[in-house]
């Protein structure tokens, strides 16, 4: 487990829990268990989910709400479902202390928030979970690649764009315009030109 | 979170029979209804459902093992992604995947281009054609060739390509018919573009890639080009001028962070040109004083213009000089380069044919690599000079050089630091020749000999042997034959045959 300190505690509290009803929106951030910071983020389906306040700073997306002062309340997202969103809070919870991330949140980091938080390699055991977090079929991976587009959290984009680019690997044209449902917007001479073009234009 | 509700059903299910359908012909229609409905429908599981049973009956968890995003929009799956998000994803594929994939759509085109980094340009048109397709497409270059383009193709091609110095020419097919034929050698100086269509291609360049790091080109006499390219490109490191020749070497001095310059001044049996002499080598020394590595391909000059680089250029760490063309004595101008680190001769014919008194000739105090391949080395006094000038050298590296006997090569027994030292391709050193130079060498931690046919295993004496096993590192393969089979392993090439002659 790549959580450098965080103890056993954590590793239970992000199983989905339906958040207390009826908090105030002034309220200071949960404190979950461990006497860590949480958040409530909240598909857009109405699931609610409690994330380690710092593994959610892994999204830039979350970053940006959490410093402008929006995470006292449940975060709403409503472009993503709950079973993405307990996916990617999993991932987030797996890439803690992650070197992609974390070296920028230091950049960043303000009060000494992250001070607990040392970068630390990927383990087998997270690279095994990278894997196994892609192995879906194909409205599964962009389902990912459209949350990571929206929360911007490099482990999650790179996890993806990987998985994506490994897909279409070995396709022609046609297969990858099929796999990405892509329409050919060229005229049949302009694609000639474009094929030609790579023969005598350049190298 | 305003709660907006949900859209009715029937809008759904006018949305379907629409024609984001005759994408998916194939595919059954509720694949279509399923990537039509927008965000109000899926709100909640509950309209989820709803709107799966009006898709075509099934159940939400069959559909979505996974779970869906709630903006589906048409059938276009990376619609909703950013183009950083798609070039992550296209920049991992392998660059000849990358190509094609500029094949799938105009947005993959236009993403694809900006991946782009490196471009030899084959086709002048290409980039000063009417709509600068080049820097329309590939904004984001930062090494660009485009000597190949500044070559006029034949008017009518022969098919045969004549390859010199790294430049390949198509050559015209009725050469052979030139009568008397218009050079000394078999085949006409090549023809570049004119000055005026190199500098407004430069233009072009220069202002679409302000980010290039390398640039090779053919040298024009006016200034213009080059100075648009200095102007706009202020990151420009590496600079590769061909048929250059002293005037076009006056606009280098805007070029301020130039680092790496390669200057290429004649190429036989493509062009001769006036060249470089030592104006230009003097201009070059007062203009780009960061210079770190040089390489002077066919130039002239002589003594005066070396010293000047070296005078000069006091970050200059390597020193590369092919097919040289200097006057006698330029060798002794090498002491000026103090910083000099390496000192390459690639193909020179001669390497100075009279060095002057050794008492002037000088040492380069930080020389740590000296380097020869393809050189002649016939002359015993220019190649004493060399050594005496590398006196202090680390490294040494000799390949494919022609003359070097055991007499020539008994003069670099005067560099007493050697650690390294590479003997490949000369077949004129025997091993009482290399035995007893390297004995000479009281530093010598690793050596390598490959290909020396006149040494061989028997020839090894004792002391040698000793010699050999005090070397941290030993690469020992003198017989080309064995370095042959070596190559050929697994090939079913070299077996003289015995197979295809076996009787059954």
């Amino acid at each position: 487990m790549s959580s450098g300190d965080s103890g056993p505690s954590s590793s239970k509290q992000l199983v989905q829990q339906p958040a207390a009803a009826g908090r105030s929106p002034n309220q200071p951030p949960l404190l979950g268990a461990g006497g860590r910071k949480v958040i409530v983020l909240k598909s857009g389906d109405e699931e609610e989910f409690e994330v380690d306040l710092l593994d959610a700073m892994q999204s830039r997306t979350l970053r940006r709400a959490i410093e402008d002062g929006c995470g006292d309340g449940p975060m709403p997202l409503p472009n993503l479902t709950g079973p993405v969103l307990a996916k990617v809070v999993e991932l987030f919870r797996r890439h803690r202390g992650d070197p992609r991330w974390a070296d920028e949140l230091q950049e960043t980091e303000k009060e000494g928030m992250f001070k607990d938080y040392a970068p630390q390699k990927p383990t087998a055991e997270v690279k095994g979970f990278d894997r196994e977090f892609v192995s879906v079929d194909r409205d599964a991976l962009f389902d990912l690649l459209r949350a990571a587009n929206f929360l911007e959290a490099p482990g999650l984009l790179d996890v993806t764009c990987d998985a994506a680019a490994d897909a279409v690997m070995n396709m022609t044209v046609e297969e990858v315009r099929e796999y990405f449902g892509l329409v050919n917007d060229y005229t049949p001479e302009e694609e000639a030109a474009l094929r030609k073009q790579h023969e005598w234009a350049f190298q | 979170m305003p709660s907006r509700r949900p859209a009715p059903l029937p809008q759904l299910k006018k949305a379907a029979p629409g024609w984001p359908g005759l994408w998916f012909r194939e595919k059954p229609l509720k694949h279509v209804v399923f990537k039509m409905p927008l965000d109000p429908i899926l709100r909640s599981p509950k309209h989820r459902d709803v709107a799966a049973a009006a898709a075509g009956g099934l159940a939400p968890g069959h559909l979505h093992g996974h779970g869906r995003l709630l903006a589906a929009d048409g059938p276009d799956l990376t619609a909703p992604l950013s183009d950083e998000l798609l070039l992550r994803i296209l920049s991992q594929l392998p660059s000849p995947l990358q190509a094609s994939a500029g094949l799938v759509c105009r947005r993959w085109l236009r993403l694809v281009g900006r991946l782009r980094r490196s471009l030899t340009l084959l086709d002048w048109s290409f980039l000063d054609g009417p709509s600068n397709r080049l820097v329309a497409r590939f904004p984001e270059l930062d090494e660009v060739d485009i000597v190949p383009a500044s070559i006029t193709p034949p008017v009518c091609p022969s098919g045969v390509l004549l390859t010199r110095g790294g430049v390949s020419v198509q050559l015209e097919s009725e050469f052979e018919a030139f009568d008397p034929p218009p050079s000394p050698g078999l085949i006409p100086e090549c023809r570049f573009l004119t000055p005026d269509a190199v500098d407004r291609g430069l233009e072009i360049l220069a202002e679409g890639c302000p980010s290039l790091r390398k640039l090779s080109l053919v040298a024009v006499a006016s200034e213009f080009g080059l100075m648009k390219v200095a102007d706009e490109c202020l990151t420009l490191l590496e600079l590769e001028l061909h048929r250059c020749t002293d005037q076009s070497l006056r606009p280098i001095s805007a070029f301020s962070n130039l680092q790496v310059l390669k200057l290429v001044g004649a190429v036989e049996g493509l062009y001769s040109g006036p060249g470089v002499t030592d104006i230009g080598l003097t201009i070059l020394a007062h203009g780009c004083k960061r210079l770190v590595k040089l390489e002077l391909s066919g130039c002239e000059g002589s003594y005066d213009g070396i010293s000047a680089i070296g005078r000069c250029c006091l970050m200059l760490e390597e020193l590369t000089i092919c097919d040289h063309r200097m006057d006698e004595g330029w060798m002794a101008g090498l002491s000026y380069c103090g910083n000099l680190k390496t000192l390459s001769l690639v193909g020179c014919r001669r390497i100075d044919t009279d060095p002057g008194p050794t008492a002037y000739l000088g040492t380069c105090p930080a020389i740590e690599e000296l380097h020869l391949q393809r050189c002649q080395l016939r002359d015993k006094r220019s190649l004493n000079a060399l050594f005496l000038v590398c006196e202090a050298v680390r490294d040494i590296v000799i390949q494919d050089c022609w003359g070097l006997d055991n007499d020539m090569f008994g003069t670099a027994s005067i560099c007493r630091r050697v650690k390294f030292f590479s003997l490949e391709g000369c077949s004129l050193l025997t091993t009482e020749g290399l035995e007893s130079v390297i004995s000479s060498w009281q530093d010598l931690q690793s050596l390598r000999v490959v290909s020396c046919n006149r040494m061989k295993d028997n020839e090894v004496t004792p002391a040698l042997s000793y010699l050999f096993s005090l070397l941290k590192e030993l690469q020992w393969r003198p017989d080309s034959r064995s370095v042959l089979l070596t190559s050929l392993s697994g090939t079913g090439m070299g077996k003289k045959g015995g197979r295809f002659f076996k009787r059954s």
